[in-house]
């Protein structure tokens, strides 16, 4: 085929003409990005600033009617309706106090400022507490909750985060209890592996979860099913802070799950290598060996 | 948390971040994260973040993990405890290439370096030392009063935060 230079320089020029555009577009549309999260940033700092500020305004008047609907209720002793009310009240404060702790836990986390640290608790304990905790709300759906502990590990220390993995399985037990079918079962249990780590896992056998949405739901603010008819509570935080906080622990989560099945989360959380009061990091967490340190 | 009298061992995990307004010797283990060491060299305070990815992509929670949201809240940080931006010098650390391929997108390390140098211009902050790439880990030890970092270098390509 024979082209002539003319040609052959117009077909060049048009070319050249469409990288240049292609390049300015890409320009403008990378310095709109730039801008975006310019403005991302800014109104998350504002947000993160607030959180911190009323932290403590909430909190006291928070934990006053806490206790206050606990004296109530001994105070009202053997009237009924006292009693009733006062359960009431408690039971709700308990709920806004579990809804502030996971609001509060993400401002701490996306301040860089939650550390982990790691006492030796009677891990047992700590979960069967946790559990009762949710009998009540259970009990609204009717709900059974069961916990199963193997027998040997009964009575075992494992180092851990208490609160940290508090607020963890708080939001799995609340997710599972939420996503559950009315008179439902939903399964808490533990072990300790050979390696020291710790496994944690709730099944609930409720509406699951659909595979395309299984990377999903750990983002902030997901809810699956959104708009005003949506059937659940929550505000999509829960899920989204218990990643980032078993990340923290250096721990991993995964989910077993399908539609109508439902889904059943396991947490595996390693011992820690760090005890407030000591300062056996140092020794211990030393993950590589070292060089003589020199001065930067 | 305060420092106080003793000189307080502060181990920054990584995706936190650490400053205080007394003396306190921060310590953090890094592979193709990358860590930040600002300080006042006229306050005579100092702070540090640790990232291990470059940008927040809108998912999850906004934690300082990722590189431009640690940069932003190590400076507020440090202004919130009394420092001048304009007193302020950097150190940076890190970035190693761990995952022994040359692969760009899995290059985190230099992806994390070239953020934190970007980042420290965009402030306006000097960077006064630096010891970054590589193949190999890193344990940095940081006086926040004297400013002083020491830098233990991994004997061996290492994985890790």
């Amino acid at each position: 085929m024979n082209i002539t230079d003319e040609k052959l320089i117009e077909e060049l020029s048009n070319r050249f003409a469409q990288s240049r555009k292609a390049f300015s577009d890409l320009s403008v549309v990378n310095g709109k990005l730039l801008e975006m999260n310019e403005r991302l940033e800014r109104s998350e700092a504002l947000k993160s600033n607030f959180l911190s500020n009323i932290r403590n305004e909430i909190n006291n008047p928070l934990n006053a009617i806490i206790g206050l609907a606990g004296q109530l209720a001994i105070v009202g002793e053997g009237n009924k309706e006292i009693t009733f009310l006062s359960s009431l009240i408690g039971a709700e404060a308990n709920h806004l106090d579990f809804q502030l702790r996971n609001i509060f836990m993400a401002a701490e986390l996306e301040a860089g400022e939650a550390n982990p640290r790691c006492v030796k608790v009677h891990i047992a304990t700590s979960l069967r507490d946790l559990v009762d905790s949710f009998r009540h709300t259970a009990a609204k759906k009717n709900v059974s909750l069961q916990l199963i502990l193997p027998e040997y590990e009964d009575g075992a220390l494992a180092a851990i985060d208490v609160e940290k993995f508090q607020i963890i399985i708080s939001n799995l037990l609340s997710n599972a209890i939420e996503y559950s079918n009315v008179g439902g079962v939903v399964e808490v249990s533990i072990s300790v592996g050979g390696d020291g780590c710790l496994q944690i896992s709730v099944q609930d056998h409720g509406v699951g979860i659909a595979p395309e949405d299984q990377q999903r739901i750990f983002d902030r603010f997901v809810q699956l099913e959104t708009g005003t008819t949506r059937s659940h509570l929550g505000h999509g935080l829960g899920l989204s802070i218990t990643k980032t906080l078993v990340d923290l622990m250096q721990g991993s989560i995964k989910l077993d799950s399908s539609l109508g099945q439902g889904t059943r989360f396991t947490v595996i959380l390693p011992p820690c290598s760090i005890l407030e009061d000591e300062d056996s990091f140092s020794e211990a967490g030393n993950l590589f060996l070292f060089d003589n340190m020199s001065e930067a | 948390m305060g420092c106080g009298e003793r000189i307080i061992k502060h181990f920054l995990f990584p995706g936190t971040i650490f400053a205080d307004p007394f003396e306190c010797q921060i310590s953090t283990v890094l592979g193709s994260c990358v860590a930040v060491c600002l300080w006042d060299h006229v306050l005579r305070r100092g702070g540090m973040n640790h990232m291990m990815l470059p940008f927040w992509n809108g998912e999850g929670l906004a934690t300082p993990k990722y590189g431009n949201i640690a940069m932003e809240k190590l400076l507020s940080k440090m202004l919130l405890i009394g420092c001048h931006r304009e007193h302020l010098v950097a150190k940076v650390f890190g970035g190693a290439n761990v995952s022994g391929t040359d692969l760009e997108l899995f290059m985190i390390g230099d992806r994390n370096i070239t953020l934190a140098m970007d980042m420290l211009e965009k402030f306006r902050i000097a960077v006064v030392a630096k010891d970054v790439g590589g193949r190999v880990g890193r344990k940095i030890i940081m006086n926040s009063e004297s400013g002083v970092v020491l830098v233990g270098k991994g004997r061996r390509a290492a994985s890790g935060g």
